[in-house]
């Protein structure tokens, strides 16, 4: 393939990733915007999802579709609940001190990471895709001044994933209707905004957080759900999900979900990009110092609304 | 008179709040000057200003003749400042000892750390306290405490910010008797509320009103000013 | 006795407890304390930063790995003395923490924690990326030959435990000095209140960064040493993992004691010993121990010890 058709191909592929990368980075933005706190385990739930789905999919068997929207619907909702769990019996208790709740986040991931190991096994394991029939792309030539079409070998992309990328736009804007139209949205944003006010004007402030950390960590496993039939189900795969989230929370700037989509799509892109053409441990070693020198250089991001 | 520290024109604006305005200000070497005025009239953001606690807007500040404008604020403690804060900033969990220690240390050689630091801490009245933890000490003993780790330094400028803050009348007295014994080789710049503590000490006072200085003058004056009464109805503490 | 008798007394008393050791142990604890001393020493070099200083950093094993590398390399590719190769590692290290010490320390709490994660994750990728020069995951053996140190055969068991000793005595000793000194009295004043020492007239940042150059260098130094004591230098040392342990290790024993990182060690080595017999996610262990730190005993065993009964402990 030449390198037009290639180009394309890899960004293609950035944009399924990228999908994925801006709920994963949407549910950790709104735990670090809201609550103040980073979840270093919030890979974790990613993965969760992910191994969830696999095992709610072998449980039902059948047309793959059936098992598919089975685990589309409960995964994010069990996932949440554990979430949950989580920050009732253990963040809220060290009532939320960041440098505490960073160590004990630290050991909820393992936690997490190894009771899959235990029950799950060290095995990648694949699902099958509800639907993915190949869609061969065009490309534009031109020969004798004319523009031509043709479709070259290997430009190709599926239903599935563009499935994938419409799903995520669904969700996003849903999202960022509650945030915006309801009620809901309403407290939670009063609730980053100022905490002591929020508690002054009889928001329970503790129930929000159990809500947010909770959605938080069902939109990173619907992520998962959504990208397990591309990718397999693997007890490791939170690390770069993690990462990438990170990258895209602290480039896209904090409380802006605009700017968070954005830099996903940014950072999806490039690490396509970059991993065909280059090497994909190239494209982390970029990301890991792009996130250390953002935040010792532009600590709001690039984007993000400067704090008085 | 030799002039210790003056400034120009200084000025801090906190995102469209201008804190303090032009301010110019005089203090000559071995006066004790006191700083009064309503809440909020930018009384510490000016001290800070001085001592380097806050990054000035705009305008300068010297000391000792020399522009400090842009020196970082723990260089200007060297040069001979000091400075005690309004909302009590000790080292809770370490020892009353200490705590005046680490004051002492930076300014004295080894060998006399120990005799500096009792001698600060029998000056403020509360030496019979070395071994406990100064988060445990009484609100009133903490602002002593602050003042001991002023005077370990042997400062050229002490600035003290709202030093009799929750002092009983005996603390208060043997305060205004400290002040005393201090100013033959310290110059002194005080912020206060406690109208008779001023009015004592105070050989100059400068009132300060929102962000500028609305008058200068010895006690006497200060107490017969118009603008200044009326500035202050209802929030002095005589 | 006072209080500076009693604590030379302890500290020394368990030096000299570790001496004897050496003599009773059997072959498995005795290698396994030997290499519990090493990673002591790296403990104790992480305490100064985070126990003393108050900094949390997530990338340590930056510059364990540094001495490791450095060391492991200068043999390997260049065929260095022992000697030298400990040195060229030591150095390496001071050097890359005075740098990191730089960029990072103009960040603090949460930023300098997932900057210092940052950049020793990039160390890790780094090795990854050059595995033609550093054998990337599989890692190289340091033979047995090349680990002579002036004719005293490295390999020995005997001589690798009093080797292993020695590393952690002149630490933990200089930490011991350290927290005496001027310079030490002033990190704790720092760690209690940043802006109240910068207002006593203390250079706050250059303090900071001698921390983390000491703190850099003693892991560096027990980095190369373990290398070389135990002839394999692998890119497992540079993971998140050997960032994490260290923290586990002191928080486990006691923030800003002296004896809590050998302490810590000692135990989380022997737990995950244990438990790593069971099952393969013996990494379980060190979750569940973190989050029951942080909620119940965030002083650690030595700090708890010290915080109700032996109040002089340093």
């Amino acid at each position: 393939m030449e390198f037009g058709p290639y180009l394309m191909l890899a960004t293609l592929e950035g944009a399924v990733t990228a999908a994925v990368l801006s709920l994963t980075a949407v549910g950790l933005s709104l735990v670090f915007g809201v609550m103040r706190v980073v979840n270093v385990a919030h890979g974790e739930f990613f993965m969760l999802g992910a191994i969830l789905a696999w095992w709610v999919t072998s449980l039902i068997g059948g047309h793959p579709a059936l098992g598919f929207g089975v685990a589309i619907l409960c995964v994010p909702v069990l996932v949440g609940v554990v979430a949950v769990a989580t920050d009732v019996l253990i963040l809220k208790k060290i009532n939320y001190d960041p440098e505490r709740t960073i160590v004990a986040t630290i050991g909820i991931l393992y936690i997490i990471q190894q009771i899959t190991l235990m029950s799950y096994g060290p095995d990648a394991r694949p699902i099958e895709a509800p639907f993915n029939t190949r869609l061969a792309l065009p490309w534009i030539e031109f020969s004798g001044g004319q523009p031509q079409l043709y479709w070259p070998w290997g430009l190709s992309t599926t239903t599935y994933k563009i499935g994938v990328i419409a799903a995520a736009s669904v969700v996003l804007t849903g999202v960022w209707l509650v945030m915006v139209r309801t009620r809901l949205g309403l407290v939670m944003r009063a609730t980053q905004l100022d905490r002591e006010m929020a508690m002054a004007f009889g928001i329970p402030v503790e129930r929000v957080y159990a809500l947010v950390f909770g959605f938080g960590a069902a939109l990173a496993a619907l992520a998962a759900v959504l990208i397990v039939p591309i990718q397999q189900a693997h007890y490791l795969m939170g690390g770069d999900p993690l990462l990438l989230a990170f990258i895209v929370v602290i480039i896209g700037g904090l409380g802006s979900l605009p700017g968070t989509v954005f830099a996903a799509i940014l950072i999806g892109v490039s690490d396509g990009i970059i991993s065909v053409f280059f090497s994909p441990t190239l494209a982390k070693i970029l990301a890991t110092l792009l996130v250390a020198l953002v935040l010792v250089f532009k600590p709001n991001g690039l984007f993000g609304a400067r704090r008085a | 008179m030799t002039l210790l520290l003056s400034t120009q024109k200084l000025s801090k604006n906190f995102d469209g709040l201008q804190a303090v305005s032009d301010v110019n200000f005089d203090l000559p070497k071995g006066q004790i000057r006191a700083l009064i005025g309503p809440n909020g009239a930018g009384k510490t953001t000016f001290v800070s200003m001085l001592c380097g606690r806050i990054r000035q807007s705009s305008g300068k500040v010297s000391f000792e003749g020399k522009d400090i404008s842009d020196l970082a604020a723990h260089v200007r403690i060297n040069l001979g400042m000091a400075y005690t804060f309004q909302i009590t900033s000790v080292f809770a969990s370490l020892s009353v000892w200490e705590n005046v220690a680490l004051a002492a240390r930076r300014a004295s050689l080894t060998s006399n750390v120990e005799k500096v630091v009792m001698d600060s801490l029998e000056k403020v009245g509360i030496a019979g306290k070395t071994a406990q933890a100064a988060g445990d000490l009484s609100y009133g003993h903490q602002r002593l405490l602050e003042i001991a780790m002023g005077i370990a330094q042997s400062p050229l400028l002490l600035i003290l910010d709202e030093p009799t803050q929750g002092l009983t009348d005996l603390e208060i007295a043997n305060f205004i008797e400290l002040v005393r014994s201090l100013s033959a080789s310290t110059t002194i710049l005080l912020i206060e509320h406690n109208m008779s503590v001023v009015m004592q000490v105070a050989e100059l006072i400068t009132v300060f009103d929102f962000g500028k200085i609305l008058a200068e003058g010895t006690p006497d004056q200060i107490r017969a000013n118009a603008e200044v009464q009326a500035a202050y109805l209802g929030t002095s503490n005589a | 006795m006072s209080d500076l008798r009693k604590s030379l007394c302890l500290h020394v008393g368990l030096l000299a407890i570790l001496f004897v050791l050496q003599f009773i142990l059997p072959a498995y604890h005795h290698g396994n304390l030997a290499r519990i001393m090493v990673l002591a020493a790296y403990a104790v070099g992480y305490n100064i930063l985070f126990g003393y200083t108050g900094l949390l950093s997530l990338g340590h094993a930056l510059f364990f790995a540094t001495g490791m590398y450095g060391m492991g390399l200068l043999i390997n590719q260049f065929g260095a003395q022992p000697a030298s190769a400990l040195i060229g590692g030591l150095f390496a290290g001071a050097l890359i923490s005075f740098f990191l010490g730089l960029i990072a320390l103009r960040t603090e709490g949460v930023a300098f924690m997932i900057v210092t994660l940052m950049f020793a994750q990039a160390g890790y990728l780094l090795i990854l990326y050059f595995g033609a020069y550093t054998r990337g995951d599989e890692g190289f053996v340091i033979q047995q030959a090349e680990r002579m140190l002036w004719n005293i055969n490295l390999s020995n068991p005997t001589i690798r435990y009093f080797a292993a000793l020695f590393v952690f005595s002149i630490s933990m000793l200089a930490t011991l000095r350290l927290v005496h000194t001027p310079f030490g009295r002033v990190l704790i004043a720092i760690r209690e209140n940043e802006e109240r020492a910068q207002m006593l007239g203390y250079d706050v940042f250059r303090h900071k960064l001698a921390a983390v150059v000491l703190s850099g260098t003693i892991a560096a130094m027990s980095g190369a040493a373990y290398g070389l004591l135990f002839g394999y230098v692998g890119a497992s040392f540079a993971s998140v993992q050997y960032s994490i342990f260290p923290l586990l290790w002191v928080l486990l024993g006691g923030a800003g004691t002296v004896l809590g990182p050998f302490v810590g060690t000692l135990f989380m080595f022997y737990l995950i010993d244990l438990s790593s017999g069971i099952t393969s996610a013996y990494m379980l262990i060190a979750g569940i121990t973190l989050v029951l730190l942080t909620l119940f005993a965030p002083q650690g065993l030595v700090g708890e010890l010290r915080r109700r009964v032996f109040r002089w402990l340093p």
